[in-house]
């Protein structure tokens, strides 16, 4: 199977721009609460878009032994991340730091060229 | 709620591995099985529902159109809702509502799929890379490991075993070994589920479901004709369903289903309670799917579900036995099982249980999920 390729929109755009200068960006809303992925102005009021230091905790993660994708070789970890400023993550592990991944460690978001787009993968802090 | 309102047929497939049969034939072979159980045939039928959308999962159904014109019916009520493996449970649920209002009289929920025959090189994702699933769906995600994330959180906080988990599996293929049709019926150990391949953690080969082709179908029509029909008449005496989101980057509590709203709900609607159940079918895409169910249903409390699988309490035996004809892990699971969930549920009553037959239960209860534990539908029923 392939692994499907990210589309981007307006709405996104400047996430998918700041990773492919490896930083990472999230939507602050009106209320002040961060949102990823960003939700329009209807749900969230005026927002802008802040850096983060991509810092957070694992809050689950599965380590995957078999891959269904061509591209993708096992074992390879996915990671649901909380960032400090609240919001969760979805990212990859590679298979190099996938023996330590576990639940309530430190880690920090990076981000892998995928074709050109980017993969959000979790590093150490 | 469903007063006015009878499940009276119900056929499961015997077929679990097919080559170069369309899924429509066995929609064919299905449904009419099930309105000859009803003791009606198509022409009595005004009602249809199907789940629609499901390309990638060998159900190759772009809408409930299409099966209808494989039939030759013209229904005048129909529904396709696709909240993934509870589906049918949904629709049936909305067929009940259809006929208790006088929208329909008789109704057919079916649901068929091959998805080992019919693959269509179609990726099935929850979602499309574009929008949030651009921000899940590239990281390599599928359905077991979405689901052993959720049951990695839930072995973080309460200690939840991998033998637990194994136990469900075990009784599941216990139950397996008495029905013919069942896909395996050899007996497994908590040992041998174990020792089988790892696929994404905590789940092994055989803590994961079977892939099978296959279908069923039920039948539903007001009261009233019920009585006149060769089955015994099976109410709806509670249902409850909810949504919640598709993707992990949306969960709330990674220990907890949506079985804890669609499940209260159930009850509370039908004036009962967990101990009221005599025997539960609670979807099975893998072990840690009905241990969530039992706790987030009340059967257990929250954290407690390992110990209670690993009690006898879920076999036929026990307190509230599970997955009387297998369920998804032993007997039949195409790309979704909600409509075998709810025959088994159904038989159960008429005694009709083709593995293991509960003695003259009183309360059956129908529990789907579907997604990654995006939606959940749990349906009690109880026969005339």
């Amino acid at each position: 199977m392939q692994r499907p390729v990210p589309k981007t929109t307006a709405l996104d755009a400047p996430f998918f721009a700041a990773a492919s200068e490896g930083r990472l960006v999230l939507q602050r809303g009106a209320d002040g609460r961060h949102h990823l992925p960003p939700r329009p102005a209807a749900l969230v009021g005026d927002y802008d878009w802040v850096d983060s230091p991509g810092l957070g905790t694992v809050e689950t993660c599965s380590v995957v032994e078999r891959s269904f994708y061509e591209d993708l070789t096992a074992p390879y970890t996915v990671a649901v991340v909380r960032l400090d400023e609240g919001v969760l993550v979805t990212g990859q592990v590679d298979a190099v730091a996938a023996a330590q991944c576990a639940i309530g460690q430190r880690v920090r978001v990076g981000f892998r060229p995928a074709g050109d787009h980017w993969v959000i993968v979790f590093e150490a802090p | 709620m469903f007063d006015q309102v009878r499940f009276v047929g119900a056929h499961e497939s015997p077929r679990r591995k097919t080559r170069d049969v369309h899924p429509f034939e066995i929609f064919a072979e299905v449904i009419t099985g099930a309105l000859d159980h009803a003791g009606l045939t198509l022409a009595d039928v005004d009602g249809l529902c199907v789940t629609a959308g499901d390309l990638g999962e060998g159900g190759v159904v772009e809408d409930v159109i299409e099966v209808a014109e494989y039939l030759g019916i013209e229904p005048t009520f129909f529904d396709s809702t696709d909240v993934g493996g509870c589906s049918a449970i949904v629709q049936a649920a909305r067929a009940a509502a259809a006929i208790q209002v006088g929208l329909a009289d008789v109704v057919v929920v079916a649901y068929a799929a091959c998805p080992r025959t019919f693959p269509f090189d179609i990726p099935t994702p929850m979602s499309w890379p574009i929008g949030p699933g651009a921000f899940e769906m590239p990281v390599g995600m599928s359905n077991i490991t979405a689901y052993g994330a959720f049951a990695q959180a839930h072995m973080h906080r309460f200690g939840t075993t991998a033998e637990q988990l194994a136990e469900v599996a075990v009784t599941c293929r216990a139950n397996a070994a008495l029905n013919p049709d069942a896909l395996l019926r050899d007996p497994i150990t908590v040992a041998d589920v174990l020792a089988s391949a790892p696929i994404s953690s905590p789940f092994h080969k055989l803590d994961c479901c079977v892939v099978t082709d296959s279908g069923g179908a039920v039948v539903l029509c007001r009261a009233d004709r019920a009585r006149d029909l060769p089955r015994r008449p099976i109410s709806v005496a509670g249902f409850g369903e909810v949504i919640t989101r598709v993707h992990l980057h949306q969960v709330r509590d990674f220990t907890v289903s949506p079985g804890a709203i669609s499940g209260p709900a159930a009850f509370r609607r039908a004036g009962l309670q967990p101990g009221d159940v005599d025997v539960a079918q609670l979807y099975d895409a893998f072990t840690a799917t009905p241990l969530f169910a039992l706790e987030d249903l009340g059967f257990c409390a929250k954290g407690e579900g390992g110990p209670f699988v690993a009690s006898g309490a879920i076999a036929p035996g026990g307190s509230i036995p599970i997955n009387t004809d297998g369920g998804g892990l032993a007997s039949n699971h195409p790309g979704k099982r909600g409509v075998f969930v709810l025959i088994e549920a159904l038989r159960q009553l008429w005694g009709e249980g083709p593995g293991v037959q509960i003695a003259s239960p009183e309360v059956s209860l129908a529990h789907g999920i579907g997604g990654f534990f995006s939606a959940a539908a749990t349906m009690l029923l109880t026969a005339d």
